[in-house]
């Protein structure tokens, strides 16, 4: 069960269901046991009366010397049975309610003897089940002249009104029990779903985070889910701060390695003493370096999307490459036009997006004659292409493919060559995007590229 | 020509400040940012070559530092990262190129002597008044396709000239773009090239190509006849 919610809310209903469920039984059980002991107290009542209102004659049996005082004793049908019989089963006597009835009340207890029961007379027709109390009764000191055998003296109650009230209270209680549990269960889920409004908010702010609307999960959480939001916090940030450091690292090296590099060509070039060859031959090395350093730097700095980054406008960073390149080629005096009518985001690292556009824009700068144009549109949704074109010579189909060679040595190949097209075929690869080099309607080259903004 | 270099690495600032005096500029070195922006500030440099991996100050803000001051001259960026991002802020900071470490010092040469004729309106290499033409690759001088045989100083006093064509450039003017701050003065050597000038450009003295404004300087007068 991977929902807390379903976790909490089994839980709390197998609890709600013992904890009604044996509280029900008790109390059902409390409640029958007293009506029933409180029939029992009244049929015993009952007996006193009949006992008290009968004598044993002279000749040894008993009888009854005055009426009873309970009317319904009298009425056939009444619900009220009272009998008396002595244990040999000579004599007996049975109130007028018993006739056309069969009831089977106890015979032959010996004095003193009660005896509380309740009987189903399923094998009659129209009989009402009787709860039925009885007890043995001898008159006069029993000596051992006494022969006389004892009655049993028996007062029955239909039992329809007893069971009547039993499942009354049952009924009642087993329904407000029911409803209670309903009630607090509903409680629960309202408790709960209000409880884990944080979580779900802490799930929202990350999808948040994910979609690069935030950069932080801020806000105010409960205590308990403080630990967690802010360890996700400084991972986060942790993680963009480790790439930053390492970037940063990484260009120290470059800048402390490079330095002497070109500190050594420049003694090469301003030493007349050496000749020409061996000049061309460390030049030669120190281009070879360079490259490796180049290479090597860059693939340890493409951060392939792996940081948690906001969402960038390709062409706010576009627009900032067009300026600057504008500058540096400012003899040419290129016009440049830049096309974005959909604003397109990508999720891409800043420095990656730079790298990719900038090798692309420089190359349009250097090949075009006048014009290069960027445009960059949401063909497919999802994916973000971008065009670049210029109306310079165009690329050879058959270098095409040669220029864009991906995982092409840096120390392999021509510098100067390709170097700059390998890393964005690197970074584009890394970005599961695609490149594809055709010809310009400004008759130079155009270079696509599907990027998905993820 | 006076250029600015800032560049922490001692050798390497010493080296390209050798070989750009050896190519006729004046120039003035700083180690740090700091020091480059004091020197910045103070003397009026034609182009800047600045690195940016610089202690105390670094490269980009003291190139937004420069621009801030009002320094317009042209700055060349040295960078040991070749990231696209550090290219693009420096340039956007107001750098007008940039190369990347390790660079050719021909390279070099041809960026600095290009972002000079661009910063005075010249977007080609080569600077044609009239029938005389300098170029600023090959520093020859020609007038009417005739090579003219000029001295290093001759040359750069020319060539300031020649950018600033058409504008009064007083005595004072050339002696700080000519030389760097090491250099003793002295106004007269100005005159005295200048009068070299014009006897080499026009011995027949038919095309009077340098004016002298009394009291003000002196101004080249031929129109431009390339962009």
């Amino acid at each position: 069960m991977s929902s807390l919610k379903a976790r909490l809310l089994v839980s709390l209903t197998i609890v709600l269901v013992l904890f009604f469920g044996v509280t029900g039984v008790t109390l059902e059980r409390a409640f029958s046991n007293s009506t029933k002991s409180s029939l029992h107290d009244r049929l015993q009542g009952y007996a006193g009366v009949l006992i008290a209102l009968s004598e044993q004659s002279d000749e040894g049996f008993a009888r009854l010397i005055d009426a009873l005082p309970e009317e319904r004793f009298n009425y056939s049908n009444s619900g009220l049975y009272a009998r008396f019989v002595s244990n040999d089963g000579q004599y007996g006597w049975y109130s007028a309610s018993t006739a056309g009835r069969d009831i089977p009340f106890l015979s032959g207890l010996s004095s003193g003897n009660t005896s509380f029961e309740r009987f189903e007379m399923l094998e009659v027709d129209d009989a009402e089940d009787v709860y039925a109390f009885s007890i043995g009764v001898t008159w006069g000191i029993e000596s051992e002249s006494d022969t006389s055998p004892g009655y049993t003296f028996s007062v029955a109650e239909a039992s329809a009104d007893t069971d009547e009230s039993i499942a009354n209270f049952r009924r009642i209680l087993w329904g407000w029990l029911g409803a209670v549990s309903l009630i607090l269960l509903a409680v629960q889920g309202s408790v709960l779903h209000w409880s884990l409004v944080p979580l779900r908010r802490a799930e929202k702010d990350l999808d948040a985070i994910k979609s690069g609307d935030r950069v932080s999960l801020s806000g105010t959480y409960p205590k308990e889910l403080l630990g967690l939001t802010d360890n996700i916090n400084s991972l986060i940030h942790g993680n963009s701060e480790r790439l930053l450091r390492y970037r940063n690292t990484l260009d120290n090296l470059a800048h402390s390695l490079k330095t002497p590099l070109a500190l050594i060509r420049s003694t090469l070039e301003s030493n007349s003493a050496i000749d020409e060859k061996t000049v061309q031959a460390l030049d030669e090395q120190i281009d070879r370096m360079r490259s490796i350093v180049d290479y090597q730097l860059r693939r340890a700095a493409t951060s392939g999307g792996e940081s948690i980054s906001a969402p960038i406008v390709v062409s706010s960073i576009a627009s900032k490459i067009l300026l600057a390149l504008e500058k540096v080629y400012a003899d040419k005096a290129v016009v440049t036009r830049l096309l974005d009518p959909h604003k397109a985001k990508i999720r891409m690292d800043d420095s990656d997006l730079y790298e990719l556009l900038g090798n692309l824009l420089d190359n349009a700068f250097k090949w075009c004659k006048h014009r290069v144009e960027l445009s960059i549109n949401v063909s497919v949704p999802g994916e973000v292409s971008i065009i670049i074109e210029d109306d310079g010579p165009g690329v050879p189909d058959d270098m095409a493919e040669l220029v864009l060679q991906r995982g092409a040595r840096a120390d392999t190949s021509t510098p100067g060559q390709g170097i700059g097209l390998s890393a964005v075929a690197e970074i584009i690869d890394i970005y599961q995007g695609a490149i594809k080099i055709g010809r310009s309607r400004l008759s130079g080259a155009a270079i696509t590229l599907s990027l998905p903004q993820r | 020509m006076r250029l600015l270099l800032v560049e922490d690495e001692s050798s390497l600032r010493e080296q390209l400040q050798a070989r750009l005096k050896k190519e006729g500029y004046a120039v003035d070195v700083a180690a740090d940012g700091l020091e480059g922006q004091y020197l910045g500030c103070e003397f009026p440099f034609d182009a800047a070559i600045i690195d940016l991996g610089l202690p105390k100050i670094d490269g980009i803000e003291l190139i937004k530092g420069l621009r801030k001051q009002g320094k317009s001259f042209p700055v060349l960026i040295l960078t040991a990262r070749g990231r696209w991002e550090e290219k693009v802020e420096g340039l956007n900071a107001g750098a007008d190129d940039y190369l990347v470490k390790p660079f050719h010092v021909e390279e070099l040469l041809a960026r600095v002597q290009a972002l000079l004729r661009r910063s005075s309106g010249w977007s080609q290499p080569v600077l044609i008044c009239g029938p005389v033409a300098l170029d600023t690759r090959s520093r020859k001088v020609t007038v009417n396709d005739n090579d003219v045989d000029l001295t290093a100083y001759e040359y750069k006093t020319l060539e300031y000239l020649m950018l600033n064509s058409g504008a009064v450039v007083s005595k004072s003017e050339l002696t700080e773009h000519i030389y760097d701050q090491d250099f003793d003065r002295d106004s007269n050597v100005i005159e005295v090239f200048i009068g070299r000038l014009r006897r080499k450009l026009d011995p027949d003295n038919t095309i009077k190509p340098i004016d002298t404004l009394r009291g003000q300087g002196y101004r080249f007068t031929l129109d431009r006849s390339s962009g």
